[in-house]
Parts: C-alpha cells; sequence; structure tokens
C-alpha cells in the first residue's frame, strides 16, 4: 500500500470517522474483499486497515540492487584454526576472560602459525577495541580474514592503522587535552623543535590546569633548546603550578642557567671539614634566605601542611631543584654513600626529601634510584614510580620490598602485575607468600578486589612454577568467602597449559 | 591417535542449553577431573558422581538421545550444572572419561527411559484413553464460545469507539487506557488477545507512522473477532488456527487425532527464545529429511529458560511429530522424546532465492491470516553490511543471486551480523532464519560449506 493511502487511512482514524467519513479507496480486488456497505464506518474502517495491512505483508516488494557485490575474503584460508577443542576453548576464553589470558590466547594461536576461527573474531576484535593492550596480539591472529573483516567495521578500524604511529595533526587541531598531549609526545620523538614551537603557539591560550598538562610533554627527549621557553614560563606564567613544573623540568637540564644557579646556592651548604686527620663532609642550609631564590620558585615560607623549619625548607627545596648528578660529581661519593651519609646529618629530613623529590623529578641513573628507595624515604606511591628506572633484577627485589610498606596488598599487586618485568618462579613464589599470609588475615574478608585480580594474577605466573598447586589456606578464617576466586585463578592456570598442549606450543 | 567421539554435540550446544549464564560458567566450573571421582561413558550417555558440598557424591548422568539429563543433586535449574558440566568434560575432555558399561543406577534409568517413550508411542497409538462423550464436549465448546463471543462484542464496540471519536489522544493516555481492556480478554478466555491488545499501548511510542500500525494492529483485532462469529462455518484447520490466537488450546488429545503425523529425521535448524512476564517461550524449527516439511515446536517455561526436552541447533533427532490442525501447518508436538540424536551435516532442503520465499509466505498466509513466523532456509545468500555513519545502527541485508535484497532484524543483525559475514567472508552461504508479518528476517543459524553449520544464540542472563 502506498503512503499517501496510509496517510488518508491515518488521519480518518486520528479524526474519528464521527467527522471524516471519508476512507481512501483500496485496488478494485482488496476493495471487494474489504467493503460491506451496509456496515458502519468505523467497521469498514477497521476492516479496510485489516486488508491493506495483510496485503501489505504479503506482497511485499523487496528491495534489489544492481551493484556488484563487495570484493570477498579470500575463500578458505589455511591457517584457521579448526581444532574443535581449541575452537571451544577459545570461545569460552573470550566469555570468560580475563583480558591477559585473551591477549595470550592470541599469541599461542599466532606463535603456532594459526588464525582465529572466523566465527570467533568479532568477539576478539570487540574485545580489542574495548582495551587497546589487546590489538597487538588480536590483530596477529586475526589471519587474512580478520583484516578482511575489520575494515568494514567503524569501530575495529585500529587494524587498518596497526604499526603506523597514529600521528595526525587533527589529533592536535581538533582532540581534547589528552588527545593533544599524546599528539605532542609523539611528535617529540621525530621533531621536537617543531612540537616545542606547537607548544608555545597554544599555551597564551589554553587554561592553567591544560597549561601544565600539555607542557608535561616536554619531558619527552627534555633538551637545551627547551631552556628559554622554560625560563621564561619560569618567569612569568600567571599559575605556581605551571612556573613548578617549568622548574622541575629546568634542574632536569644540568647546564641550563637555572640548574646553574642551583648549584650555585647548595655548594656551599655542602663543605667538608677536617676531624682527626679525617675530612668529612658536613650540610648547613643557608643562613637567611637567598636574595634571588624567589624568581626560580623556592618559597621562604613553607606551606602549612609541612611541619618544617624555614633553613630545613629552604635546603630541601634547592636539593630537588639540583642536578642529582652534581652530588657525585662534587663530593666523589657513590649514590648508595651519599643516601647513607646524608642520613647521619643533622639536616637528614631535609635532604632526603630533597634528594628523593630530585630523583622522582628528574630521569635519573638507577643507582640513585636504588639507593633512593633504599632510603624509604618516598611515600610507596612515589616509590613505585621509580622502580621502572632499574635493572630487571633490581626491579623485582624493589617490588617484593615496597609489598612492607604498600598501603594494601592489592595496590602493590596491581602495579606488579602491570610492571613490564619478567616473573621467574622466585619472584611469584614470594609474591604467592604474600597473598596467603593476607588470606590469614581479616581484611581479607571484604577484600573483594583481591578476589577479581586473581585470575589475571594466573596469567602473569610463569608456567614453570605452575607445576606445584599454590598451596591456598582452605583453613583460613574468611577462606570460604575466597573459594570461588580462587577456582576462577586455578580455571585460568588450567586454561593457559592447556591450551599450549593442544597447540603444541613451547611458549 | 583418533579420539573417538560418542557426543553428538560441539560444547556451544552444549552453552545453548543452559538454562542462563551462570549455570554455564558453574558448569565450566566443573570440567576438572578432580572434582569427579568416577566418569564413565558409552556412545549412549555419560555418567559421573561429582563431588557437591554434601558427603554423599551427586550422580550425574547424560543420555546423548535428545539429550536427557538426570541428576541427584537437589537444584532446580534444568539443566543442572552438574549435567552440563559433565556434557562439557565428554565434548572437550572425551579423554578423561572411561569408556565401558554403565554402572546399574546409569543402565536402569536409560532402560526407564526407553521404556517410557515406548509406552508413550504406544499410548497415542491407541488413541484417547476414555471415549469422550460428545454431547458434554459440544455443550462445553458452546458455553466457552458464547463467553468469548460476548468478550469479542466488548473488544469490537472499544474499538468502534476509538475509532468514532478518534486516536488522536492516544500519546497522552495513561496505560490503564489498554491495560484494563487486556485483562478482561483473559477473563473472557480469549488469552492469546491480551497481548495483541496491550500491545497498543506501546503504538504512540513507535514514530511517526503510529497510527497506521495501530491501524494494522486494530486490523488484524478485528478480522479475528470477525472469524469468531463465523466459527462454526469454518473449516476445522482454520478452525484451529483461529484457536491458536485467541489463545484456546488445542488439546494434544485432539492434535493425536486431527493432525498429521510424520515420522522422519528432524534436523534441528533453529530457536528462538522470547521472554514476558517471566515465560519464557521457546520456538524451535525442524526440518524433515525426508518429508521436507518444516516444522515449529512451541514450548513454554515459567520462571527460567529450563524446558522438558532439550532441542539442540545443529542436531538431527529422529521421532514422530503430530502436526496440529491449520490451514497452513507448521506446528507441531513431538510425539515421543527423539529416538536418536546425531549432529546435522547440512540442512536438507533450502529455498533458491528470496522472491521463492516470499511467494511462499504469501500462499501460507492466503491459508492463514494469522501467521506470525515463517521459516526461511535461504539458499545462496551473501550478507551485507551497511554502515549508515557514526552512531547510527548498521543496516544488515542478504542478498541473492538475483540482486533481491532482504533486510535482517536489527536486534538479532546487531548481535550476529558480524558473526555471519565473518562466517561468509563476502561468499554465498545458507541463511537460516524467521521471517515475519514485520518484514524483517530473524536470524537463527548458518550453514557454510567449509565451517559446516553454526546457530547464533544468546544464554539467557542469570
Amino acid at each position: 500500500m502506498s503512503a499517501p493511502f496510509w496517510k488518508q487511512l491515518s488521519t480518518a482514524a486520528l479524526l474519528g470517522t464521527a467527522r471524516t467519513p471519508a476512507l481512501p479507496s483500496l485496488p478494485q480486488d482488496l476493495q471487494d474483499l474489504a467493503l460491506d456497505e451496509s456496515s458502519a464506518p468505523e467497521a469498514r474502517l477497521l476492516r479496510t486497515a485489516a486488508v491493506a495491512g495483510l496485503a501489505q505483508i504479503a506482497g511485499l516488494q523487496p528491495a534489489s540492487t544492481e551493484e556488484t557485490l563487495p570484493e570477498p575474503a579470500a575463500p578458505s584460508p589455511q591457517d584457521v584454526c579448526r581444532d574443535p577443542q581449541v575452537v571451544s576453548l577459545l570461545a569460552q576464553i573470550a566469555t570468560e576472560g580475563p583480558e591477559t589470558l585473551l591477549a595470550e590466547a592470541c599469541q599461542l594461536l599466532a606463535a603456532a602459525g594459526q588464525s582465529l576461527p572466523h566465527r570467533l573474531l568479532p568477539t576478539y576484535f570487540d574485545a580489542a577495541y574495548r582495551s587497546s593492550a589487546l590489538r597487538d596480539p588480536v590483530l596477529k591472529a586475526a589471519g587474512s580474514r580478520g583484516a578482511w573483516l575489520s575494515a568494514k567495521n567503524r569501530e575495529w578500524r585500529f587494524a587498518a592503522t596497526a604499526g603506523i604511529d597514529e600521528i595526525d595533526i587533527r589529533q592536535w587541531e581538533e582532540g581534547d587535552v589528552a588527545s593533544r598531549t599524546r599528539y605532542l609526545q609523539a611528535l617529540r620523538q621525530t621533531d621536537a623543535d617543531r612540537a616545542r614551537e606547537l607548544l608555545e603557539k597554544t599555551l597564551a591560550q589554553e587554561s592553567a590546569r591544560d597549561r601544565v598538562t600539555l607542557l608535561g610533554a616536554l619531558r619527552t627527549r627534555l633538551s637545551p633548546a627547551d631552556e628559554s621557553l622554560l625560563q621564561n614560563l619560569l618567569t612569568s606564567d600567571r599559575s605556581k603550578e605551571v612556573r613548578t613544573l617549568a622548574a622541575r623540568l629546568l634542574s632536569a637540564l644540568p647546564q641550563s642557567a637555572f640548574a646553574l644557579r642551583m648549584q650555585a646556592r647548595l655548594q656551599p651548604c655542602v663543605t667538608t671539614e677536617k676531624k682527626l686527620f679525617r675530612t668529612h663532609w658536613v650540610v648547613a642550609p643557608p643562613q637567611s634566605f637567598p636574595t634571588d631564590a624567589a624568581q626560580d620558585g623556592i618559597e621562604e615560607k613553607p606551606p602549612g601542611s609541612v611541619r618544617v623549619g624555614e633553613r630545613a625548607w629552604w635546603l630541601r627545596q634547592i636539593t630537588a631543584r639540583t642536578p642529582i648528578a652534581w652530588w657525585t660529581a662534587h663530593t666523589g661519593m657513590t649514590p648508595m654513600e651519599l643516601v647513607l651519609w646524608a642520613a647521619k646529618t643533622e639536616w637528614k629530613d631535609a635532604l632526603l626529601q630533597g634528594l628523593a623529590e630530585a630523583v622522582t623529578l628528574q630521569d635519573t641513573d638507577p643507582a640513585w634510584i636504588h639507593a633512593i628507595i633504599n632510603a624509604d624515604v618516598l611515600p610507596p606511591q612515589e616509590a613505585a614510580e621509580l622502580i621502572g628506572g632499574l635493572d630487571a633484577k633490581d626491579q623485582r627485589e624493589a617490588w617484593l620490598k615496597l609489598a612492607s610498606s604498600a598501603p594494601s596488598l592489592t595496590w602493590w599487586l596491581r602495579l606488579v602485575m602491570k610492571a613490564p618485568i619478567t616473573w621467574d618462579t622466585a619472584f611469584w613464589l614470594a609474591v604467592e607468600k604474600r597473598i596467603i599470609a593476607h588470606l590469614h588475615t581479616d581484611a581479607a574478608q571484604y577484600d573483594y578486589e583481591l578476589r577479581n585480580l586473581l585470575p589475571e594474577l594466573a596469567c602473569r605466573i610463569p608456567m614453570a612454577a605452575t607445576s606445584s598447586p599454590t598451596p591456598w589456606p582452605t583453613g583460613a578464617k574468611h577462606w570460604s568467602s575466597f573459594e570461588d576466586a580462587a577456582h576462577r585463578f586455578q580455571q585460568t592456570l588450567e586454561r593457559r597449559s592447556r591450551l599450549r598442549r593442544m597447540l603444541n606450543s613451547k611458549l | 591417535m583418533m579420539q573417538k567421539m560418542p557426543v553428538p554435540f560441539s560444547a556451544e550446544q552444549v552453552t545453548a542449553l543452559a538454562p542462563d549464564t551462570a549455570s554455564v560458567k558453574a558448569g565450566r566450573g566443573l570440567t576438572n577431573p578432580a572434582k569427579w571421582p568416577t566418569l564413565g561413558c558409552n556412545d549412549e550417555a555419560a555418567w559421573g558422581e561429582c563431588q557437591g558440598s554434601g558427603s554423599k557424591p551427586y550422580q550425574t548422568q547424560v543420555d546423548f538421545t535428545g539429550p536427557g539429563f538426570k541428576c541427584s543433586c537437589p537444584s532446580r535449574k534444568f539443566p543442572c550444572k552438574h549435567g552440563l558440566g559433565l556434557l562439557f568434560m565428554a565434548v572437550d575432555r572425551p579423554g578423561s572419561l572411561k569408556e565401558g558399561e554403565p554402572p546399574d543406577w546409569v543402565a536402569a534409568w536409560l532402560q526407564s527411559r526407553r521404556d517410557k517413550a515406548e509406552k508413550k508411542a504406544a499410548a497415542v497409538e491407541a488413541g484417547p484413553k476414555a471415549p469422550t462423550d460428545p454431547e458434554a464436549t459440544a455443550k462445553r465448546v458452546a458455553k466457552r464460545l458464547s463467553r468469548m463471543r460476548e468478550g469479542a462484542e466488548d473488544l469490537e464496540r472499544w474499538m468502534t469507539d476509538q475509532i468514532r471519536h478518534g486516536i488522536a489522544a492516544w500519546p497522552q493516555q495513561p496505560r490503564a487506557h489498554w491495560q484494563s481492556l487486556a485483562a478482561r480478554m483473559v477473563d473472557y478466555q480469549m488469552p492469546g488477545l491480551e497481548k495483541e491488545v496491550s500491545a497498543l499501548s506501546g503504538m504512540p511510542y513507535q514514530g511517526e507512522r503510529w497510527p497506521a500500525m495501530a491501524l494494522i494492529q486494530m486490523g488484524r483485532l478485528h478480522t479475528r473477532l470477525e472469524a469468531l462469529r463465523r466459527f462454526e462455518s469454518l473449516e476445522l484447520p482454520l478452525q484451529s488456527d483461529l484457536r491458536t490466537v485467541l489463545g484456546w488450546a488445542v488439546d494434544k488429545e485432539e492434535v493425536a487425532t486431527a493432525g498429521e503425523r510424520i515420522t522422519d529425521d528432524w534436523a534441528v535448524l533453529g530457536q528462538e527464545f522470547e521472554e514476558r512476564e517471566r515465560l519464557w517461550e521457546r520456538r524451535t524449527w525442524l526440518q524433515g529429511r525426508q518429508s521436507g516439511r518444516m516444522a515449529l515446536i512451541l514450548d513454554f517455561s515459567h520462571g527460567n529458560r529450563a524446558f522438558e526436552i532439550p532441542l539442540v541447533p545443529g542436531t538431527v533427532i529422529q521421532t514422530e511429530l503430530l502436526y496440529y490442525p491449520s490451514a497452513s501447518p507448521l506446528r507441531a508436538l513431538l510425539n515421543a522424546p527423539p529416538a536418536s540424536t546425531s549432529p546435522l551435516q547440512r540442512p536438507f532442503k533450502t529455498t533458491p532465492d528470496v522472491a521463492t520465499l516470499l511467494q511462499d509466505y504469501a500462499a501460507a498466509l492466503g491459508a492463514n491470516p494469522w501467521l506470525t513466523q515463517y521459516p526461511a532456509v535461504l539458499a545462496q545468500v551473501v550478507p551485507l553490511h551497511r554502515d549508515l555513519g557514526p552512531d547510527q545502527p548498521s543496516q544488515w541485508l542478504l542478498r541473492d543471486n538475483q540482486g533481491t535484497l532482504l533486510p535482517l532484524h536489527p536486534f538479532t543483525a546487531g548481535r550476529h551480523g558480524w558473526e555471519l559475514l565473518a562466517i561468509s567472508g563476502g561468499h554465498p552461504l545458507t541463511v537460516i532464519g524467521e521471517w515475519s508479518s514485520a518484514g524483517t528476517l530473524k536470524l537463527l543459524a548458518c550453514w557454510h560449506e567449509e565451517e559446516g553449520f553454526c546457530a547464533f544464540q544468546e544464554t539467557a542472563p542469570a
């Protein structure tokens, strides 16, 4: 039935037959079916609608097209995984997770020279759309069918641009502050000067908060060429946060005028003293507030939240802004020796805090990070951020050490699981020991976060370590609430090993 | 080493049997040989003892024919997690089940299932138990008809009134405007009309074409009332069709005496579930190997999605079907539980193109104007995806080799269109679906030369 027919019939029904007795007419052969002249207009309208409605569905004229079909995919790729038991396991993993296991399954499949079953491609692509960490592994296992399919879905376009660094000026011109910052960081890698010029042009129009975020991009490949911009910001930016960040970045440039001024302020504070034929290094803060220090962002009065004397406060700030390498050069001590020395001085707190801040702000060598972490001066949150700068073996040690000062087991576990380190059996056993100890405590009762972390944790464990089962504390007071999570943990481990077995994987 | 695979199901099919996602998860959780002190199987069945929380392990058994489940656990879900777990084990880890003779408790159960099936078939063969008193039956029918006709008058009066004064005010009406009328249809012994009348209340939200849709819906009601007026003069098959849409159940004995019976190997081609106020409806589409006939098995389950006879898409069951009398027979009953179950290799019969499907549908509609769903097994179609821009739902179509386009139901295609496209790779394949009067095809399954049969199903959330 045509649109005007329905429009006319609808109008009649909307207004009511009491007002519009006229009905549109049906084609002749249908009209005969619908009409019974004797009946009331209401019945005639209903009958007309019934006949027209039925005629419409029975006589549906489907659309057709002359267009050629879109280019099909290669008909039957050889490498598609067809083993029903592997397919079944891949489907289970896709629906039950955890995410890391999806990535692992794809890696194993790709390593075995196979690709994902066609039917599962959408599920794996969707997961990769939600989590960028899955993109690489999923793409490696997607095969030729996956490449063909992903080009058809707007959300799966990441597959098309994979491998190419997405550096597109539109991100800068149209993006939000996060994507603009990412753009700057990417550009810093290839053309640091151009990135700084873009930043300089935009800063005046940005809010203080966005200025801080964008300026952070200069950390990538920071060089003396950035000094004048930073110095300008330090002297004239309206926002204290921007000035502080500029000062931090300048301190990471040892040859900058700023860094030299700081060294000049620190130098008279760290001196030698002869005592019984031996030379000792001693430290003493400036006696009065250095005249030009304020313009370098040093505050005269400590903020209310910091309970220290003024002189200690000055020393801490100067230490924090002086290039950390100055210390070893000036005193000839190693970072570890320096930290041990600082801990024995009268100005212990100010010095250690200052050094720790300097280490946090500047890209420093592992020896300093190691020394600072060992000194236990940093709050665990900040210590955790430094660990990545250590050597692999020291990282594992540092993480284990951090566990005791961590605010909670799950806080620590989450970071350890994310850390880019290889877990060896010894490391897993140490982690396991901490979890088991935690399960004996009362805090375990409401630790839902830990329960949720366990399956993901199972993906982190080296396969070699999985031969001996975890000695779960089944007698612990709150064990019953963990049973299910422990089961999922075990199941994940088991799926990992089955997948390897079925794919004859050596990984 | 070639592993013997006695189980006619895939893991995916086992998943589809579960009443909800929680059962799948729990069942999966039991696929660990350590949880099963004993585990065994033969060609017909699998059995095992599963350590539960009690001291005595649960005895779980699965008859592959059907399949049938039995477990000594107290769960009210069906199949329970132990049954699912056992079947998952049999499918995914056949090596962990020891092949051999079933223990007594299994043998006894299997025997009783076979006996029951035979007895049931024999009972139907023998016809109704006691010859019913024709006079009493006629009296009962007359009484019900007169009650229903009262309801018909009530509804007709209401519709006439609406049309006379116009439906322009519908968008402002509270739900009560329709609800009490809908509820009265149940009192008038026409429960089938309740849903149809309530559907009117949602019309004003259907976009600008809502008055036309409301009219079509009222027109559908109008023809039923008209037919009811002439009930006695209708042929028996059409009477039966009318009874179906009014909700006047045609009972099994009537079906057994009046309907057609066909024994065949039936391919379970597709399944669709719908829930309305905690009542689950399951529509299963079958196709006969020799007869080539299509059949619809309709089941209901209250509360959760647990149906007495599991029917698994992608299997072939051997059984006798009893067709409901109808001018366009589709709906049928399983006369007895399946006598054997095997995996489906490919659909037995297909429709060559869209034009043929629509012709068949129009012919069926000509015979039974109240037909709602119609099965489609379309060969050689290519799924097409049309991106209508960001934030717009995609459009999904099937294109046959004539270039004719058939729209897919947006909801089912939204969930499974990409899977269909991935399987096809842009090449023609066979699509199984449910064509409806709304003019879209609900996607149920597909068959592809290399990929085999693939059902699109969703497990109900817990």
